[in-house]
């Protein structure tokens, strides 16, 4: 990142606030998946930190009990605080942990990506829908690569890299607004894409823009470069590759609404980085088109 | 139309009817490819959006979703039309492939990749699902009436009383109807109303 470049990604970031409650739980959590004597009443305390976050987990942990589905924050709130300990002490015991991250993980960035962003074209949401489906293909790839044994990356971190991937347009949507007319021709041309654009209007792109944020608010190394790197990976930037063959795979399963979004360039050389096959994201495409319960269970959260 | 049969396709998904009994819409269709059969005789119809060029690495995935690949789509959507046809009233007009006629639409174009070389063109999948399809309807005798693919916009097809109405997105995603296929007097007659045509 350049001087003037550095300087409008801390303007950003300065408008944007400091780092939302939600999101530095997510953090701290990712910290304790790694430890494996992690104690479950410090997952809880830490949880707690952000009672609204907690009290919307619990509440998803209602719905699922009485599969009602109906989403309403309001029911959960006279919950006393003991209440909320047993009833996360008891998801942790149904769900593992890993899983009990990515829900806190969805429920924590669905504010920031759930919103609509006219400079980009997204409707409402549907940002939100297309990292909803980069993060499970991503962590689907993951689990993919262990069970065939071919490499050993983190389901969970490729689940929330793939979540945050685009978060950088939604700090961008804002700069970008005065400029979309401008640029409307560059994407006649069959290397039009976002990146290039953003880069002209702002001096940095979403992506980069995206690492900076997740840099600043501490999330893990790997996380920061993957979001940093998903639209130009290096053969050494495995997590980076997942997200960037993810970021194209759920264009098969939805193409994502938005100005130009089926203008993405595609580098064949990610598949070999990160020893994916194309058939494996046919497969993994093909499964998730066809049994759309987890994209159902993440994107309403 | 009786209206009595309204079905929403996805990806790897397909269906078949009579053109009057059945409507069929398929949204968001982009890299994959809609392929449309139909006889303009008996006014029928059978619709599937393809996602892959090629089964071979994947043979229990194709048993499951024939539709899904090219390789195997053709065939498969081509038997349930032919089972619709000779399930109907048909009169004296005899069930055969030979009036069939297909409409391709979707197959996005993917950008130029960051690092092109010959293994980027492997990641084309719309184009190569396309050239798929293509070469398959050629096995199977069967002629292509339209043709609708390219581009970077997201289609959507609409069919509904012989009529197919294929809608193209503007750069700033409001719909634009591209072309109308109507089946009549044994016939595909294809109207452009515009606009354009990718």
């Amino acid at each position: 990142m350049n001087d003037s470049s550095s300087a409008f990604a801390e303007r950003i970031m300065r408008q944007m606030g400091v780092l939302p409650t939600s999101l530095e739980v997510v953090c701290r959590l990712m910290l304790m998946l790694r430890n494996p004597s992690q104690e479950n009443e410090e997952v809880i305390d830490t949880l707690l930190l952000d009672r609204a976050l907690a009290l919307q987990v619990v509440h998803k942990a209602k719905q699922k009990e009485t599969s009602e589905g109906e989403s309403d924050s309001d029911a959960s709130e006279d919950v006393s605080t003991q209440e909320i300990r047993e009833i996360l002490s008891r998801m942790m015991l149904q769900l593992g942990y890993a899983p009990l991250l990515r829900l806190v993980s969805v429920l924590s960035v669905q504010k920031i990506l759930g919103t609509e962003l006219r400079s980009y074209g997204f409707d409402r949401r549907e940002l939100w829908g297309h990292s909803v489906l980069v993060a499970i293909i991503a962590k689907r790839f993951c689990e993919i690569l262990s069970e065939s044994k071919r490499e050993n990356l983190d389901p969970t971190f490729a689940f929330i890299a793939g979540l945050m991937h685009d978060i950088g347009k939604a700090a961008l949507n804002p700069e970008m607004r005065d400029h979309i007319g401008a640029f409307r021709e560059d994407f006649s041309e069959p290397s039009g894409n976002w990146c290039h654009f953003e880069k002209q209007c702002c001096g940095i792109d979403h992506a980069a823009m995206g690492g900076y944020l997740l840099e600043q608010w501490k999330l893990p190394p790997e996380i920061v470069t993957a979001v940093t790197f998903h639209h130009a990976p290096c053969k050494e930037q495995k997590l980076a590759s997942i997200i960037h063959l993810a970021d194209y795979a759920a264009r098969y399963v939805k193409p994502p609404g938005g100005f130009w979004n089926l203008s993405i360039p595609v580098n064949a050389d990610s598949l070999d980085a990160c020893k994916l096959r194309l058939v494996d994201l046919e497969r993994v495409v093909i499964h998730i088109v066809n049994t759309r319960e987890e994209v159902e269970q993440y994107a309403s959260a | 139309m009786r209206n009595s049969n309204s079905i929403t396709l996805g990806p790897s998904g397909c269906c078949a009817g009579e053109c009057e009994q059945v409507e069929i819409k398929v949204n968001d269709i982009g890299f994959g490819v809609c392929l449309v059969l139909c006889d303009p005789e008996l006014l029928t119809i059978a619709v599937a959006h393809v996602l892959f060029p090629d089964s071979a690495d994947n043979t229990q995935g194709a048993i499951q979703y024939p539709v899904a690949y090219a390789d195997t789509a053709v065939g498969a959507l081509l038997a349930q039309l032919i089972e619709v046809e000779e399930e109907m009233e048909h009169g004296e007009v005899e069930v055969s492939s030979d009036r069939i006629q297909a409409i391709l639409v979707g197959a996005c174009d993917l950008p130029l990749a960051l690092s092109p070389d010959t293994s980027s063109n492997s990641m084309n999948l719309g184009k190569c699902t396309l050239d798929n399809l293509r070469s398959e309807l050629t096995k199977s005798g069967l002629v292509s009436a339209k043709e609708l693919v390219g581009g970077t916009q997201r289609r959507k097809i609409a069919i509904r009383d012989a009529k197919i109405r294929i809608f193209t997105e503007g750069e700033h995603q409001e719909e634009r109807s591209v072309e109308e296929i109507v089946l009549r007097d044994g016939e595909v007659i294809c109207k452009n109303d515009n606009k354009d045509s990718s």
